[in-house]
């Protein structure tokens, strides 16, 4: 069921209650954007109708009659007394048992399109097929090379940053003057790579595969530290609680204070999820300012995913190592769908995989991989499940 | 997980949606397994589900839409049972029509209709509230004096009193659904 229809039907409702109770006729309502005509004559002529009214009212006197011995009989199903000997024994096996629990955060708000002027916009998206890219704050983009080293200038001239094989670091820089206004980089890492960045304030990132992250040169006092993530990162950001840290993805904001977590925002994957090692992240949606009350919380060995255009996050207690070993070079799934598992190894291996096989895609798989080929990857694959493939360069076809 | 103790479903929220759509979604639970016991079993292992995986709501509408949305799909597990089979069989057509979002939207509309109309009249003095229900149940004036012997003009009085009564809450001013997040 759409929360959008159920909005609707609530609004409807409304409508044609207040015309009931104000003697007007209750067609008078426009109905038209849920139902078709017929539906809607029918649900007209019911609510008119003096037998429905007294047919509902006949069964809410027999409802209403067990209420009250209804609500007692629940909270005693809600907070059963167990026996003593019983208690101690169980709590213990309680604690292991209770292991996921969901939680569901609803976007009160419409998802208005409130995009934040330093968002990722589309010119920000510089991609290449090899290279680490690094577009500077006058737009000009650089190629970063994986075993070269190099000085970052500003706009201005002056240095702000250095990178070093797969590292670029902005904090060790001296700076030669505070910046009083944000000037942000955009480092992309294609398919088959990762990198690390060390921000201003210290905060690290390991971008994985197929990741834009945009961020200030220098965060500036007073003001809060925010970056912009599509694809996957790990942070481990520099404790500062008078500048909270938000990481904004596509509709999703965390908010930490200091902490070590995980966020996947893919563009072509269904959820984002965000995995918390240590500290406190909160979640909240972009579309709305931060709110302590409204955000949902997260404690560390959980993942919070969110569902794209849903209106829930299911948070898990999981297994943190399974979704950030991939900064060793792993790639870890546990009852994954094989659909799923395709687009990591793409990423991982930078090729692109068609697959024809529907069954093969709803299955799901546990398994981990590190120094394996993508053919031994495959392979393995091929032993639990048959399938076959045909590996032509960077093309791989399934069926 | 335990979210902070504002979103926390608490016991007193917890009886609040209980109070709130206790009755209703029985009704609908009953359109559609056409047994108000068996619907009130329903509901109550909906309720369950809800205190137990402590789900977090943070609108009005999302309560409404997991509420209801439980209630039928429980129903429609019951309808598909064994248990069921044994005493009916639904014509696939007829479980087609039970299964669609339309069917869902419709009876939802009419609950929530019935719903809110019954608790906006529910604020009014006994004897207007008497009068009114008669009156929405499509009796004349005259009727509903002999119905509950009284003049035509009390019945009239006390119809004005009650539209009086009722009016700021048709103009919004006033909240007439029992908002779970106060």
């Amino acid at each position: 069921m759409k929360n959008n229809s159920i909005n609707k039907i609530s609004l409807i409702a409304k409508k044609i209650a207040k015309a009931k109770l104000n003697k007007q006729k209750v067609d008078s309502v426009d109905v038209s954007s849920l139902f078709n005509e017929e539906d809607a004559s029918e649900i007209m002529g019911r609510l008119e109708e003096g037998e429905f009214i007294k047919r509902r009212e006949k069964k809410i006197k027999n409802i209403e009659k067990t209420k009250n011995e209804d609500w007692e009989n629940l909270l005693l199903k809600l907070h059963p007394t167990p026996k003593k000997n019983y208690l101690l024994y169980f709590s213990r096996i309680a604690a292991v048992l209770v292991l996921s629990l969901s939680v569901y955060y609803f976007y009160d708000k419409q998802p208005e399109q409130t995009i934040q002027s330093n968002d990722l916009t589309n010119e920000d998206f510089v991609f290449d097929e090899k290279d680490v890219l690094l577009k500077l704050d006058n737009g000009k983009v650089e190629v970063i090379s994986a075993d070269g080293s190099k000085t970052l200038v500003d706009s201005e001239g002056k240095v702000i940053g250095k990178q070093n094989g797969k590292q670029i670091d902005y904090k060790s820089v001296k700076k030669e003057s505070v910046a009083k206004e944000l000037a942000y980089n955009v480092l992309s890492v294609p398919y088959g790579k990762t990198f690390q960045i060390e921000l201003s304030d210290g905060t690290k990132v390991h971008m994985n595969a197929g990741s834009t992250l945009k961020y200030p040169i220098q965060f500036i006092k007073g003001k809060k530290r925010e970056v912009f993530l599509q694809g996957e990162a790990f942070f481990d950001v520099t404790k500062d609680p008078k500048h909270p840290f938000i990481v904004a993805t596509d509709k999703l904001n965390i908010r930490v204070l200091g902490t070590s977590f995980n966020v996947s925002s893919y563009e072509e994957d269904a959820q984002v999820n965000t995995v918390l090692v240590e500290g406190a992240v909160c979640l909240y949606s972009k579309a709305d300012a931060y709110n302590k009350e409204t955000s949902v919380s997260l404690k560390p060995g959980r993942k919070a995913s969110w569902k794209k255009g849903s209106e829930v996050i299911k948070i898990k207690k999981v297994d943190t190592s399974i979704y950030t070993d991939w900064r060793y070079g792993k790639i870890r799934f546990k009852h994954m769908q094989f659909r799923d598992i395709l687009k990591k190894l793409e990423r991982h291996y930078n090729v692109r995989i068609t697959n024809t096989n529907e069954e093969l895609a709803n299955q799901s798989f546990t398994a981990t991989f590190d120094i394996e080929t993508i053919e031994q990857v495959l392979q393995s694959f091929d032993k639990n499940y048959k399938l076959t493939y045909v590996i032509n360069g960077d093309r791989i076809q399934i069926k | 997980m335990k979210p902070n103790n504002k979103q926390k479903l608490t016991l007193s929220k917890f009886k609040n949606m209980y109070g709130t759509y206790h009755s209703s979604l029985i009704i609908f639970a009953e359109k559609y397994v056409q047994d108000l016991s068996l619907a009130k079993d329903i509901v109550q292992e909906v309720f369950i589900k809800v205190w137990e995986k402590d789900v977090v709501f943070l609108s009005q509408n999302a309560v409404k839409s997991y509420l209801y949305t439980s209630v039928r799909n429980k129903s429609l597990d019951y309808l598909k049972s064994k248990e069921f089979s044994v005493k009916k069989q639904l014509s696939p057509l007829e479980m087609s029509i039970l299964e669609s979002d339309s069917y869902f939207e419709k009876e939802l509309l009419m609950e929530e209709v019935s719903r809110l109309v019954h608790e906006a009249v529910n604020t009014l003095p006994y004897k207007c509230k008497e009068i009114i229900l008669l009156s929405l149940k499509g009796l004349k004036n005259e009727q509903i004096s002999e119905e509950l012997s009284v003049s035509i003009n009390t019945v009239k009085t006390q119809k004005r009193i009650a539209y009086q009564k009722l009016r700021p809450m048709l103009n919004g001013a006033y909240v007439f659904i029992a908002f779970i997040f106060n």
